[in-house]
């Protein structure tokens, strides 16, 4: 077992999870996703550092995928550097609280970073210092487009499994939310997710995925409570 | 504008499907009308039909009005059998039902089921369906049976045409004839007694007929789709067997599928393979023919040029570098639920062909990352030749089979002509223990001599297949558009009346895709040739293979990833042509939204896509070069001023849900949707799941 001071991480809360709050289905006493992310390191046993000027800090993905290159170039290399500093050149690892923003970076970020995804974090640094208590009956798991692409569904799978008896993999394309896209356009979200109800087990009220704007989407098409895995988490080993 | 005939099928179908999904304008036509083939013809209408209701519509009012109906599945396909310049009519939205019956025995499956989808209801069974082209991941059911699509383990057993247990169809009259269903049978016989007299006719009339009884059985030794299955006459005796299977290989020329039942297939547990390298190709298919009546799975044959293509993989073998040139390498695999037999198969493989020397030892293995590499090896070809290849160039497979005991002889004939044309990147691969292999090359077709030395290659092609080999012109891939011209001469003059009757019968005023398998035009296959113009670089090594269609969110809804492609091309098409600008300013009006605003840019199409395109990517840039330099300085701002965003977020989230609470779900939403419109979509619309805004975050390193 490591001891508490070994155990450093850079939590890079994204900017959607540094803006938006709890869900329609939270009651007042909720955490909000960065809170209870905060808390659920330290029950892990780490010592958390953020970045500096955490507030002026973004992926860049939101620019990107508005075609706004430049921006999105200059966000990214913004948050490397404090990214960098923050982990004393890699010494300690990055972690980012949604699987999007996750793979924005690692596509554009040199190596010497180590940035994990939420997935990964959880599985293979976190859920070793924590124990399962209470493990939930049945739950929904959705794994992001970019879950996908970097090939973690068994490992969500996994992780979901340590934490709930049932658990539905929810089997669709991108959910269409695609960040504001669903605001925008929201027959797209409504198109991705048409088959989303009809996969959802009836005695099953929670879902779970690692992407905040994909869960209003689920939300909105499940009608169920849609938030971060780490609130499983966080509940489980309570 | 549409022709009058036209338009009166399309007010007149407007009264019972959804107007919606009865396509007119140029975009939209254009991009379902376009499948993986190098053919291009643009339909007039294209109805994405959801029923069996709609599509007996459909026929009856298109019967009336004398309109010609082409139907699609996945457009996949590679002859150009799923095109038309008439009514497309689309099913692959709707058409997923699916049940498993006769204690999983069977699968009853809807003509909108994506093959590999099939196989995931089957998969908990340990079951599959039989046929298993490459394309599974993306061809569906209807196009899988029409075509009679077939792939490394199924061969000529468990394909289509041999596991099909039943079949429900409609015919030009809009009559349903459900082979499973006694009452629909009966009542079937009984209303088209015409139809049963004349395939009973034929049936007598080729089973009297020694010499073309054989011609038919010998033909289907070997995999065979040039033409009509006109095997159902010689193996069945019941007119409705001989129909059922009739329809298989029928390239949608004879009626409308609208549902499958397969009898399943056990999958078995354990897998292995090893990769053989032989001295020389006459080696390999020799050992092809020894291991023909052995326990094997697959035997996929790859020669030099298609090692080669894989020489650079971090994990290919050293010594695929140093292969001699006549090098010839067989992928074989083997497959059993029991380990030890397995093992056993194994070790018999070894055995029968200990005679044939090998280049290096081999071994069998079942270990991920080995297994994975040698099928990679054989399933990478398509990619390295579609990558490669020049912008502006279509990948062209070509399709044949030989009989076994000729396959060295073909090979080396076929390498020769593929030099003589002068077609240097042709890789050589196929299903060597079906005597099926595949050519794949590039092809221009942007200039009249390119094209006349493609027409010399086909036709040489045929003289090598048919006169010299007695093999099969299209093995699996269907006759289309691409080889009509040649069934006769494959075939022979009295097989071909035979299919021209055949094609009579069910469709006498030849309005169910026509010019499809049947077509009197000997140039028909160098007519409506799909040009390949340069667009962006991101996409311009796109097939149009369609594989990327079953993973993309916007799909059915506007777009898929190969649809946004084939848009971009014809937009730059005509911008450089300037042969159309009307047609140009048509397909923009609609492009935004159809191309742009509803891509997720999500990126999961290039998971499928054999050259790793990401069309997200492509949309991205799409979108950088529709941004004005206001947008950008806005986007630069809000950028450099980060914190000051995430705060404005955070508050307004924060008083949009108090204003929620005081007004209540209703007035917001009216609300909302009226500033999404007035601002032409850039307020986000409030919607009841909105969060609400965050508390800042409190740091204390
Ligand atoms: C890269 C690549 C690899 C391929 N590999 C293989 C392979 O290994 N083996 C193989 O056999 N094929 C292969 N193909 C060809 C193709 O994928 C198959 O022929 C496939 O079965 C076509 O299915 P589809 O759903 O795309 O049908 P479509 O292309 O939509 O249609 C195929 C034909 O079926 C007819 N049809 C479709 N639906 C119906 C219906 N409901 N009723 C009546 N007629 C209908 C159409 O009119 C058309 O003639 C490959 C294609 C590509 C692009
Ligand atoms: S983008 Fe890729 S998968 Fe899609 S049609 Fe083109 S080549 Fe095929």
């Amino acid at each position: 077992m490591n001891t508490t001071t070994d155990l450093k991480v850079v939590y890079f809360p994204s900017c959607i999870n540094r803006s938006m709050g709890k869900n329609s289905f939270q009651s007042a006493d909720d955490l909000q996703l960065t809170e209870l992310t905060h808390k659920l390191l330290v029950r892990a046993g780490f010592t958390i550092i953020y970045p500096k000027s955490i507030d002026s800090h973004c992926c860049g993905m939101p620019f990107s995928s508005k075609g706004f290159a430049e921006a999105n170039h200059t966000q990214c290399e913004a948050l490397e550097t404090a990214l960098l500093k923050a982990s004393e050149n890699g010494k300690y690892p990055v972690l980012y609280d949604m699987s999007p923003c996750f793979y924005h970076s690692k596509e554009a970020f040199s190596e010497a970073l180590k940035i994990v995804d939420p997935i990964e974090f959880m599985l293979d640094y976190a859920m070793p210092n924590l124990t399962v208590k209470n493990k939930k009956d049945t739950v929904a798991v959705f794994p992001v487009c970019s879950v996908k692409k970097i090939g973690k569904m068994e490992q969500l799978l996994a992780l979901s499994q340590i934490c709930a008896n049932n658990v539905t993999i929810i089997d669709s394309n991108c959910c269409g939310f695609a960040g504001d896209r669903g605001f925008l356009i929201p027959e797209l979200n409504e198109h991705g997710l048409r088959d989303l109800k009809s996969q959802i087990p009836a005695n099953c009220k929670e879902g779970f995925s690692t992407s905040r704007t994909c869960e209003i989407g689920l939300e909105k098409m499940s009608g169920i409570d849609f938030k971060s895995i780490f609130y499983l988490i966080e509940e489980v080993t309570r | 504008m549409l022709a009058p005939s036209y338009q009166k099928l399309k007010d007149i179908l407007s009264k019972s499907i959804d107007p919606k999904r009865i396509l007119t304008n140029p975009l939209q036509t254009l991009a379902y009308g376009t499948d993986a083939s190098f053919y291009r013809l643009i339909p007039k209408i294209v109805i994405l039909a959801h029923n069996e209701t709609e599509v007996i519509e459909i026929i009856k009012q298109a019967k009336l009005l004398d309109i010609a109906l082409t139907f699609r599945a996945a457009g996949t396909s590679l002859s150009g059998q799923a095109i038309t310049d008439s009514v497309l009519v689309v099913a692959t939205h709707g058409w997923k039902n699916f049940e498993l019956l006769d204690n999983n025995q069977k699968i009853k499956l809807e003509p909108g089921i994506v093959g590999a989808r099939a196989n995931t209801f089957l998969a908990p069974h340990g079951l599959k369906i039989g046929p298993d082209p490459a394309s599974i991941g993306a061809a569906m059911v209807g196009g899988i049976v029409a075509n009679n699509a077939s792939g490394m383990c199924c061969g000529t057993a468990q394909n289509s045409y041999q596991t099909i247990a039943d079949i429900r169809i409609i015919l030009n009259d809009g009559t349903i004839l459900d082979t499973a269903d006694l009452e629909s049978v009966a009542s079937f016989k009984n209303n088209h007694n015409g139809l049963i007299q004349e395939i009973e006719t034929l049936r007598d009339a080729i089973k009297s007929d020694e010499i073309l009884y054989h011609l038919i059985k010998n033909k289907f030794k070997i995999k065979n789709t040039t033409g009509y299955s006109i095997n159902a006459f010689v193996d069945y005796q019941d007119p409705i067997e001989i129909i059922k299977h009739l329809m298989v290989g029928s390239e949608g020329t004879l009626a409308f599928i609208s549902n499958v039942t397969f009898q399943t297939i056990i999958d078995e547990k354990y897998k292995s393979c090893s990769l053989l390298i032989f001295n020389t190709i006459q080696d390999a298919c020799n050992a092809t023919i020894l291991l023909k009546s052995r326990p094997v799975a697959a035997v996929e044959l790859l020669d030099r040029e298609s090692i080669r293509s894989v020489e650079n993989d971090p994990e290919a073998p050293k010594y695929f570098k140093t292969l001699p040139e006549s090098a010839c390498a067989l992928l074989v695999e083997c497959r059993d639920n029991d380990l030890i037999v397995l093992h056993q198969k194994q070790e018999q493989i070894r055995f029968q062909i200990q005679s044939i020397p090998t280049y290096t030892d081999y071994e069998f293995t079942s270990n991920p990352k080995q297994y994975y590499f040698n099928w990679k090896a054989r399933k990478g070809l398509l990619p390295t030749v579609g990558g490669l290849r020049k912008n502006g160039t279509s990948v062209i497979i070509e399709d044949v089979a030989f009989p076994l005991s000729q396959l060295a002889d073909a090979c080396l004939a076929l390498k020769n002509l593929f030099k003589k044309y002068e077609y240097h990147d042709a890789v050589l691969f196929g299903h060597a223990l079906e005597g099926n292999l595949h050519f794949v090359f590039s092809q221009d077709f942007s200039n009249q001599a390119e094209i006349d030395r493609y027409e010399k290659l086909m036709s040489e092609l045929a003289i090598l297949v048919v006169d010299r080999f007695d093999g099969s012109l299209k093995a699996e891939h269907g006759t289309g558009r691409n080889m009509a011209p040649f069934v006769e001469k494959e075939w022979g003059t009295k097989a071909y009346e035979i299919m021209k009757r055949i094609k009579n019968i069910f469709d006498p005023h030849n309005k169910i895709n026509p010019d499809v398998l049947i077509n009197p035009d000997p140039k028909a296959h160098l007519k409506n040739l799909k040009p390949m113009p340069e667009s962006h670089a991101i996409v311009d090594k796109c097939m149009e293979c369609g594989f990327c269609e079953p993973h993309c969110v916007s799909e059915g809804l506007t777009l898929s990833p190969r649809q946004r492609i084939v848009i971009a091309r014809e937009i730059s098409r005509l911008e450089e042509t300037n042969e159309n600008p009307q047609r140009l300013t048509d397909i923009r009006k609609d492009v935004t939204y159809q191309l742009d605003e509803t891509c997720a840019t999500d990126g999961l199409c290039a998971l499928a896509c054999p050259v790793y395109i990401d069309t997200g990517k492509f949309v991205k840039e799409w979108r950088a070069n529709q941004i004005n330099a206001s947008d950008r300085k806005t986007a630069a701002y809000i950028g450099s001023h980060m914190a000051g965003t995430t705060a404005i977020l955070r508050i307004g989230l924060k008083s949009v849900s108090f204003f929620h609470s005081l007004f209540g779900t209703k007035i917001m939403k009216a609300l909302s949707n009226g500033f999404h419109f007035i601002s032409f979509g850039k307020v986000p619309k409030w919607i009841p799941e909105m969060p609400k805004g965050a508390n800042k975050i409190n740091i204390k390193n």
